[in-house]
């Protein structure tokens, strides 16, 4: 039954994906676009946390300059998968500047803010701090194919890291980020 | 947009620049007279090692002696065996114990010394009181580290520096696995710009902490809580008949209390167990010692003597 659904789910996004590669003059037709794909970050000198993003662009909101988007990353399937590392989770709304917006190759600066929780699994823990506020600073390289593949990475900087008496111990000050996405026109 | 990548540039190449400037000659300010990083102030089991450490206080240890249970203390990253002196005061008042305070290497030297010292360097010594002791006979061999002592001890034990045959416990006090101040996970790229750090320290350690931390250093120390950790999330073992107790300060500024986290998920006794975790009520770095601090209350008094007592307790 899993399976079943795998198979559609995949058979569902590769319809989607496929509606995604169209001509460069139906795209021009195309007021909005989704970006949808997977994100993985790493904290210099600490865990990797992998998941997903949204990412939500309008020709109709300042032609395309600013994006919009959630994500969310967990160190479940980073560092803490079958490990004994701490599992948390950020889950952050940004909205990024987009520079050579025309370009297959763009430059985009992104602003994040969100939250983060971590799962200390043991009740004697209970008192350090569980959840922190994040708000970080993400300048990317994108890359746009003709596909309607779009690829990033970049450097992140988080201005709120914990000491793990005030804030959250798992957040560090330089991170860095790949993404990969599909792009939805709609 | 050419404008944006001529910035860019220029912002590049300045950086390198003055990166670049980093001289060998960027020494800081020392007072000899003060400071223990200086030419002048060294630690005193450098002039008096019998008083410190117990492999040259005893020489000779009859057989009644080496049935006691000994305990050889590391002090952490900076400090000196001043960290531990409370510690040994409390243990000559005791019957049924030794004690041996033993100086990291490149500690209560000079700023050169520290400059030029590895992590293992600093371990180093443990290893070799360790293997003093237990060569002349010693049965019950236990280890105590504060701070970053604990983290050495930690490696000494999972990479199976010692043999583990006359260990019975180990002590950690505020063992640093994640630091409190993130910054230190980007020494390797700040480390290209600043030769050192300066630590305010309070008047009463003058002479016994380095004021002084040299980016090398800080590499080192970042390098060895780099490799616990990943060495925590793969899951350490003590070995047969050894255990554990880590004491963690729940408001410690300079090391995560997260790092207890990490212990206590990470190493498990010989059979599977769980090992001991005590989280303090206290906002000390290395609550355990209270000599040199500008102030304490009566509640870091009884704390530090209670865990005294139960390390001694968990000795016999």
């Amino acid at each position: 039954m899993k399976k079943t659904s795998l198979i559609l789910l995949l058979i569902t996004f590769a319809f989607h994906c496929s509606k995604g590669i169209v001509s460069n003059d139906s795209i021009k037709t195309k007021q909005h676009f989704l970006y949808a794909g997977i994100r993985m970050e790493k904290f210099m000198g600490f865990y990797y946390s992998n998941g997903a993003f949204l990412e939500f662009s309008s020709k109709k909101i300042l032609n395309q300059r600013f994006n919009f988007g959630l994500s969310y990353v967990t160190s479940r399937i980073g560092t803490a998968f079958n490990s004994n590392a701490i599992p948390f989770w950020q889950l952050t709304g940004n909205v990024s500047l987009m520079l050579r917006k025309k370009k297959h190759f763009k430059i985009c600066f992104r602003l994040n803010g969100g939250v983060a929780h971590a799962n200390y699994g043991d009740p004697m823990f209970d008192d350090l701090p569980q959840t922190a506020p994040l708000l970080s600073l993400e300048p990317n390289l994108l890359y746009d194919f003709k596909f309607p593949l779009r690829i990033g990475t970049g450097i992140g900087y988080n201005f709120i890291t914990g000491d793990g008496i005030t804030g959250l111990g798992m957040i560090y000050p330089i991170y860095f980020q790949f993404n990969a996405a599909y792009r939805i026109p709609f | 947009m050419k404008k944006f990548f001529n910035l860019l540039l220029i912002g590049t190449l300045t950086l390198y620049f003055f990166g670049s400037c980093k001289k060998s000659s960027d020494r800081p300010p020392i007072n000899d007279n003060v400071d223990l990083d200086g030419k002048i102030i060294f630690d005193s089991s450098l002039i008096t090692p019998a008083n410190y450490l117990l492999s040259e206080s005893i020489p000779n240890p009859d057989s009644a002696t080496l049935l006691k249970p000994v305990i050889i203390t590391a002090h952490g990253y900076t400090a000196s065996n001043y960290e531990w002196t409370e510690f040994r005061d409390f243990i000559k008042k005791q019957p049924n114990a030794l004690v041996s305070l033993v100086l990291l290497g490149g500690h209560g030297r000079t700023y050169d010394d520290f400059k030029a010292s590895s992590w293992q360097d600093w371990q180093q010594p443990i290893i070799d009181e360790y293997n003093r002791l237990r060569s002349k006979g010693y049965k019950k061999i236990c280890l105590a580290g504060s701070s970053t002592g604990g983290t050495l001890i930690l490696d000494m034990i999972s990479a199976n520096k010692i043999n583990f045959d006359v260990l019975r416990r180990v002590f950690l006090i505020d063992p640093i696995i994640i630091p409190a101040n993130k910054t230190l996970s980007t020494v390797s790229v700040v480390g290209s710009f600043v030769s050192y750090i300066e630590v305010e320290l309070e008047s009463g350690e003058n002479g016994y902490w380095y004021k002084y931390r040299p980016e090398e250093t800080l590499k080192e120390l970042e390098e060895l809580t780099t490799q616990k950790r990943n060495e925590l999330e793969s899951g350490i073992y003590l070995p047969k008949n050894v255990f554990m107790t880590v004491y963690k300060s729940k408001k410690d500024g300079t090391v995560d209390p997260n790092s207890a986290v990490l212990l206590k998920r990470g190493v498990k006794n010989n059979d599977g167990t769980e090992i001991d975790i005590q989280m303090i009520e206290s906002s000390l770095h290395v609550f355990t010692r209270l000599h040199g601090r500008n102030s304490y209350s009566q509640n870091d008094i009884e704390l530090q003597q209670k865990t005294f007592n139960d390390i001694y307790t968990a000795i016999q």
